[in-house]
């Protein structure tokens, strides 16, 4: 079956110039996302993971516009994304949503929760009577589990959970395409993530949405995805099928980030093996020549400092690792 | 041995909104050389029972009950009996290191104060304890980071040097407040490794706060759920996880996905955490339990006995109503 | 399970019955005015102060004289027959031309508090504008502004004061110009301040990715939150225009004679302190209520809109 893309991107980058130089050209660049090829699928979930400072919610934004590329193309349904007007994208930008990490903070605590969540119809149909945004909006909050009768309270009157719902309640309210999720379960606590995953993944189900799902919590990333793609520094490490990734890891950071996930299992956990990694995450100003994950690598050879990573696997399932005997 | 007992705290707070239950009744030991989990989520009154312990209640706060360090009542001293017994006995470390380290200060200076003022050490003997020290907590080339300031290390390292800090008067406990909360899972896992090196090597007790399950299962022996300010549950690790008795404990455990299997759907529990100012009569947790009973909104249940050393605090999950929680797969 | 989800449709099912009813949220602003209103402090200042309002807006025409009128019969011996006194209508006394004092400080106040009231209008909106286009937009239009207004809050302003009344003469509006041109300086710089803050919050962002456009985004998220500061710290700045305008005219650099104001007032009770003390009592201690109200509400509405106190 072919599988219909939604959203490609094509050797993407975005660099940021630091620092107080004078002049702009002699400022440091922070490459936050380094060359990164990606498909979006229809239908998929497809979730990024890594830790903090590998890029993985500046390439969400990066994705979006939200955040300008410096370099690279985007195509969305096959149109240059890169090559809309600020006009077009604006319109355009009711295809593609986005929920955000801290449900409080991205609600503005001035509007009651059915403005917060009527906005987007306001922005692209403003034409809409007001009594059939109502009927939207009651309709849109009774689906994300929400009473209608609470829409005229604010968001400091809701709990973190209530109002992460909100937030997922807004950017689905246009019926989008593409939903990309910021570590939209990362500030909730055990209880409420879990009725939040199931609610995203009922509303996929529902409404065909794809979704692409940022986090550092490998478990949920694993509930919730059909692809992973695991990030370091900015740049891929290890993309495939779910299952694959987490049960048939390949690349030496993928394996060291699954074994220091703690487990639930007291049992489990006293009889694994704990992969450490040593030292800390290079800076990313300044970043390691060839491979960037080869100064705390388990597996490093001669070699990665001196070549960069290439693509090895199957669609399905690869990774970029310079070392031979691992690719 | 039991190094620290704490019975019937209680901690409420006075705010513009009305009267704030943060704690109820909550009574524990810690026992020498042993990790004791207190688990809970956000509200559950965990993080506010430390503070009340280490006297960092905020001033609205009331604090009642007793916590006895060696026959000494914490909750009852001055302030400067307190910091005087919390910094030779109890070391703490926090989520942020920067509430413990001095932006301003070298990092070799402050270790060494500690040090000076404290076990009465002069400056060479301070100086080379704090570097045992730092090395003790793996880090690498101890003498340059003396001479460093907190700013110039990672969040990692800023880890070490304040557990370092914390175990410089070996102390007997360890009171660990979320510690590896705000770290990656990488850099979590050289924590918590070191952790329990360091309980080894020094014989510490560490009492732990944490709302990740992975966590406690990785690092206690015994465990403390709370819930809306109370004890819903306590027993050792290992039966917690494999025959939770409170229905709130079986439903958290539940509700977190595994790295390992697929799961269909998470089951979940229902509802939101409880408003810390609604004070209800009963059980905090009735409104979103499946088993609640008329009682259970009418009176809170007492902290019983269920199995060997398991306690729970329900009316309806009695001692033969624990059934093994099978995880599903 | 299958009970607990009989009870949920069923909670489910009386909840969309009273849909319709929707409740009522507390908004933040409800929020901080329940907050304001336990705060006796303010509140007392809101009562005084409207009271002060109610008397200068009625009194000159409750006033048995007009301000610029000479009575006659005290002119020969103002400080003696020119006495408070309730019986010759001169409730506040006379000054020393014969003018009635309650009618003067009537018709003084409204100038001061009118001064006052235009200084923070200007400021606010000026000053509001100013700083959140200058915060939001950021980069180089966020410099150009800020530098106009260093270029303008550089200028030496006595000293254009006293160049203004040399060259056009002593005039009333000289003072609002003056003073609606420094105004909204701090306050644009207040509000840029936080502007920038409000900016990286997520529900910025967020607005963004929803594609709401720049000027709504502004209008709808920015500024609303920008509100709390600008309440407090434009109340706080309305006993300054007042003493600033009090400052000027007893220079005699303010408004002219026979028009008058708080600060004129003063001046001349000052100058005859030792035989005619109330010719400086009623008129200053008008002034003193005044300030003393804009203070307490502006720290009433500071404490009340602080969003740490919750």
């Amino acid at each position: 079956m072919l599988k219909e893309v939604l959203l490609s991107a094509r050797d993407l980058n975005v660099h940021y110039r630091v620092g107080k130089h004078l002049l702009p050209s002699r400022r440091k660049i922070v490459k936050a996302v380094n060359g990164i090829d990606l498909d979006i699928y229809r239908g998929e979930t497809l979730g990024i993971v890594g830790e903090s400072g590998c890029g993985k919610s500046t390439l969400a934004r990066a994705l979006l516009r939200l955040v300008e590329p410096t370099d690279g193309d985007l195509l969305w349904k096959g149109e240059n994304l890169r090559g809309f007007s600020k006009l077009t994208l604006a319109r355009r930008r009711r295809e593609f949503q986005m929920v955000f990490q801290d449900p409080t903070a991205s609600l503005n605590p001035r509007l009651t929760v059915s403005e917060c969540i009527a906005e987007p119809l306001l922005t692209h149909e403003p034409q809409l009577k007001r009594q059939e945004v109502e009927r939207r909006v009651i309709a849109m909050m009774d689906k994300v589990g929400l009473l209608a009768n609470q829409r005229n309270r604010y968001p400091h009157e809701f709990s973190g959970g209530q109002c992460q719902r909100v937030g997922i309640a807004r950017a689905l309210i246009l019926n989008p395409d593409l939903v990309v999720c910021d570590e939209p379960v990362s500030a909730l606590d055990v209880s409420i993530q879990a009725q939040v995953i199931n609610l995203l993944n009922d509303l996929k189900q529902e409404m065909g949405l794809t979704l692409v799902m940022i986090a550092h919590d490998l478990s949920v990333v694993r509930h919730i995805s059909d692809r992973v793609m695991v990030m370091y520094l900015g740049k891929p490490m290890e993309v495939g099928r779910y299952d694959h990734v987490f049960d048939q890891a390949r690349h030496p950071y993928t394996k060291a980030l699954l074994s220091a996930v703690p487990i639930a299992n007291p049992r489990l956990a006293r009889n694994r093996q704990i992969q450490l990694l040593p030292g800390d995450l290079p800076s990313p100003l300044n970043p390691p020549t060839g491979c960037v994950f080869r100064t705390r690598c388990p597996e490093a050879t001669d070699q990665c400092g001196r070549q960069s990573p290439t693509k090895s696997g199957n669609e399905q399932h690869h990774i970029f690792c310079t070392n031979t005997q691992i690719a | 041995m039991t190094i620290l007992s704490v019975e019937n705290m209680n901690v409420r707070f006075e705010t513009p909104d009305g009267l704030v239950q943060a704690v109820s009744d909550l009574s524990f030991k810690v026992k020498a050389g042993e990790t004791l989990g207190i688990v809970g989520e956000s509200g559950s009154g965990k993080s506010q029972s430390v503070f009340a312990l280490m006297g960092l209640t905020a001033d609205n706060g009331q604090v009642t009950g007793a916590a006895n360090l060696h026959g000494e009542n914490l909750l009852s001293m001055s302030k400067r009996q307190l910091n005087r017994v919390l910094a030779e006995k109890i070391g703490m470390i926090f989520q942020d290191p920067m509430t413990s380290l001095n932006p301003f200060m070298k990092i070799g200076k402050q270790l060494c104060e500690v040090l000076i003022f404290h076990k009465g050490m002069s400056k060479s003997q301070a100086r080379a304890e704090s570097i045992r020290m730092l090395d003790a907590v793996r880090i690498p080339s101890p003498k340059i980071r003396m001479n460093q300031y907190p700013h110039e290390l990672s969040g990692g390292m800023r880890q070490r040097v304040m557990i370092a800090m914390a175990l410089l008067c070996r102390p007997e406990l360890l009171i660990a407040d979320e510690p590896t909360t705000a770290l990656d899972v990488t850099v979590q896992a050289q924590i918590l490794v070191l952790l329990r090196e360091l309980q080894a090597e020094f014989n510490t007790a560490i009492l732990l706060i944490t709302h990740d399950m992975g966590v406690v299962a990785e690092m206690c022996d015994r465990v403390l759920v709370m819930y809306g300010g109370r004890k819903m549950e306590e027993a050792d690790t290992d039966t917690l996880f494999e025959s939770p008795g409170h229905p709130y404990t079986q439903g958290l455990l539940k509700a977190i996905p595994s790295i390992t299997e697929d799961m269909q759907r998470l089951p979940t529990i229902p509802g939101n955490p409880p408003s810390a100012l609604i004070n209800s009569k009963g059980c905090p947790f009735h409104e979103r339990c499946h088993h609640s009973q008329p009682v259970c909104r009418t009176s809170v249940p007492s902290v019983l006995p269920v199995a060997g050393s398991q306690y729970i605090a329900c009316h309806v999950m009695g001692k033969d109503n624990v059934t093994p929680l099978v995880r599903t797969a | 399970m299958l009970v607990t989800n009989k009870i949920n449709t069923q909670q489910l099912a009386d909840q969309l019955a009273d849909n319709v009813e929707a409740v009522a949220g507390r908004s933040l602003w409800q929020d901080a005015w329940a907050r304001f209103r336990k705060n006796r402090a303010a509140m007392i200042s809101v009562c005084v102060l409207l009271f002060i309002i109610v008397c200068i807006v009625i009194g000159p025409s409750i006033a048995s004289f007009s301000h610029d009128e000479i009575d006659w019969n005290v002119v020969a011996d103002p400080y003696e027959l020119g006495k408070p006194s309730l019986s010759s209508g001169h409730y506040f006394g006379t000054d020393d031309l014969g003018q009635d004092l309650f009618a003067r400080t009537m018709k003084g106040g409204r100038l001061s508090i009118m001064v006052g009231f235009m200084g923070a209008l200007v400021a606010v909106v000026i000053g509001t504008l100013w700083g959140s286009i200058s915060g939001y937009v950021g980069g180089v239009v966020d410099s150009t502004m800020m530098r106009i207004i260093e270029v303008l809050d550089s200028v030496p302003f006595m000293f254009m004061v006293i160049l203004f009344v040399t060259l056009f003469g002593n005039n009333i509006y000289l003072i609002f110009i003056v003073i609606g041109m420094v105004s909204w300086l701090g306050i644009a710089r207040v509000v840029r301040g936080v502007t920038f803050s409000i900016k990286k919050r997520e529900f910025i962002e967020a607005a963004h990715s929803i594609g709401v456009s720049k000027i709504t985004i502004v209008r709808r998220h920015v500024l609303p939150n920008v509100l709390g500061i600008v309440m407090v710290y434009s109340s706080l700045m309305v006993p300054g225009f007042i003493m600033f305008e009090s400052f000027l005219s007893f220079l005699g650099l303010g408004v002219q004679p026979p028009d008058t104001s708080w600060g004129i007032l003063i001046a001349e009770g000052a100058k005859t302190i030792d035989v005619a003390i109330w010719l400086l009592m009623f008129p200053s201690v008008f002034l003193v209520a005044t300030l003393f109200c804009f203070n307490f509400i502006g720290d009433g509405l500071r404490d009340a809109l602080d969003p740490k106190d919750r």
